[in-house]
């Protein structure tokens, strides 16, 4: 994260305008701006966003960069920019993941493109997530998940729960 | 768990032609098959592409006694597509049948609800790297109602490539032993033995020749087809 931050990308992952759903991403926009950051909101559901193919192109043909050419794209370039990256998303509810289906294509179409292959320790090794990261810059990422309501499960007292 | 009548094979895999994935399932089908189960395959990416697919999708899970869905890994869940297709499944199909799901972690699908099963394969060499993925299908089954029957886990998928199982022969026996001993159990209507699940976890060969192999694999590929861009390029910085 650089000294002076200034840029803050929001992700925003909902899929739809449950009310209760908008009040933290809303909340973060609006308290970022007040606090003299330049908010890049970005309402995934809004484009068009392709799956990701599994092609591997982004590694073997245009290192770095992915074959869809749709939004998907943007999301590298517009987090280099970024000094702040915040990706809020919904759980998948019934299908039973962690994620909503418009996060899950980001995260997809930018996880290998930046993240080239290490020779060293090996592509293949452990640590999937341990992100040798293809951007000059290095945003500081944080990700808000929200639940539509509590179940048996969760049984905290706030809704925020990632 | 009921004694199973007809399957469905749901091929989770975003890749338009053959995939891992898809062998996988492909060989557990057929063996389901010759246990006397009818069966039938249905890609997602195929069955997300249109109402009228979504459709027969449904229809086709609101007809099997048991659904397996075979995957790859997208950094550590399940793809896109598939996600999408299990939140149909969970919304739509389910609910019509009146088969009301429980949350995840609630009380299990009642006795004689359809049975779930799900594969999980990716280029790690390491199971544990799909375990999450495994979990998240469980949760799934609870959520829409369905009795959950197990998952089985492949590492080193890469190596399968999209052929048929049968045609890589020794290299991927464990494998096939694994889902030999899942098909005569789901077929006597009972849950994945353990046994399948190690079996389908034993490594085809050692990890290092593995990602020797893979390395070289990838090296080569982008000296044929980069056009000079270095592997480690910033096009965005």
């Amino acid at each position: 994260m650089s000294a002076t931050a200034s840029a803050a990308l929001l992700l925003d992952g909902r899929i739809d305008d449950d009310p209760t759903l908008a009040l933290i991403p809303d909340a973060l926009a609006d308290g970022l701006a007040a606090g003299g950051w330049a908010v890049d909101d970005w309402r995934l559901r809004d484009d068009r966003i392709a799956w990701c193919a599994g092609c591997f192109k982004c590694w073997t043909t245009t290192p770095g960069v992915c074959a869809h050419a749709d939004r998907g794209r943007e999301v590298a370039s517009r987090w280099v920019r970024s000094d702040l990256v915040v990706a809020g998303t919904v759980p998948a509810g019934r299908a039973g993941g962690p994620e909503a289906r418009t996060f899950r294509r980001l995260v997809e179409r930018n996880t290998l493109n930046m993240q080239p292959p290490r020779w060293s320790s090996g592509v293949l090794e452990s640590g999937a997530n341990e992100w040798d990261v293809r951007l000059a810059v290095s945003a500081l990422l944080d990700e808000v998940g929200v639940r539509p309501a509590r179940d048996a499960v969760h049984s905290a007292p706030s809704e925020v729960v990632a | 768990m009921r004694t199973p009548r007809t399957a469905l094979l749901l091929v989770g895999s975003p890749k338009p032609g053959a995939s891992s994935s898809e062998s996988l399932g492909a060989y557990l089908r057929e063996e389901l098959e010759t246990r006397g189960l009818k069966t039938l395959t249905v890609k997602v990416v195929k069955a997300l592409r249109s109402e009228e697919a979504t459709e027969e999708l449904c229809a086709a899970v609101a007809a099997s006694d048991l659904v397996v869905l075979s995957f790859p890994l997208y950094v550590d869940s399940l793809p896109a597509p598939a996600i999408r297709a299990l939140e149909v499944i969970a919304a739509r199909c389910a609910g019509e049948s009146g088969r009301a799901g429980a949350a995840p972690g609630e009380t299990p699908a009642a006795a004689g609800s359809p049975a779930f099963v799900a594969i999980c394969q990716s280029g790690f060499p390491e199971v544990e790297q799909s375990e999450i993925a495994i979990e998240i299908c469980r949760n799934f089954a609870a959520a829409a109602g369905f009795e959950w029957a197990g998952g089985l886990i492949l590492g080193a998928g890469g190596m399968i490539d999209g052929k048929p199982l049968r045609k890589l022969g020794g290299m991927m026996r464990s494998a096939m032993r694994a889902l030999d001993l899942t098909a005569d159990e789901l077929a006597a209507g009972r849950p994945l033995p353990a046994e399948a699940v190690r079996l389908m976890a034993k490594p085809a060969i050692p990890a290092f020749g593995y990602r020797f192999m893979g390395n070289w694999g990838w090296r080569s590929q982008i000296k044929k087809q980069s056009d000079g861009v270095p592997v480690d390029a910033q096009p965005f910085a």
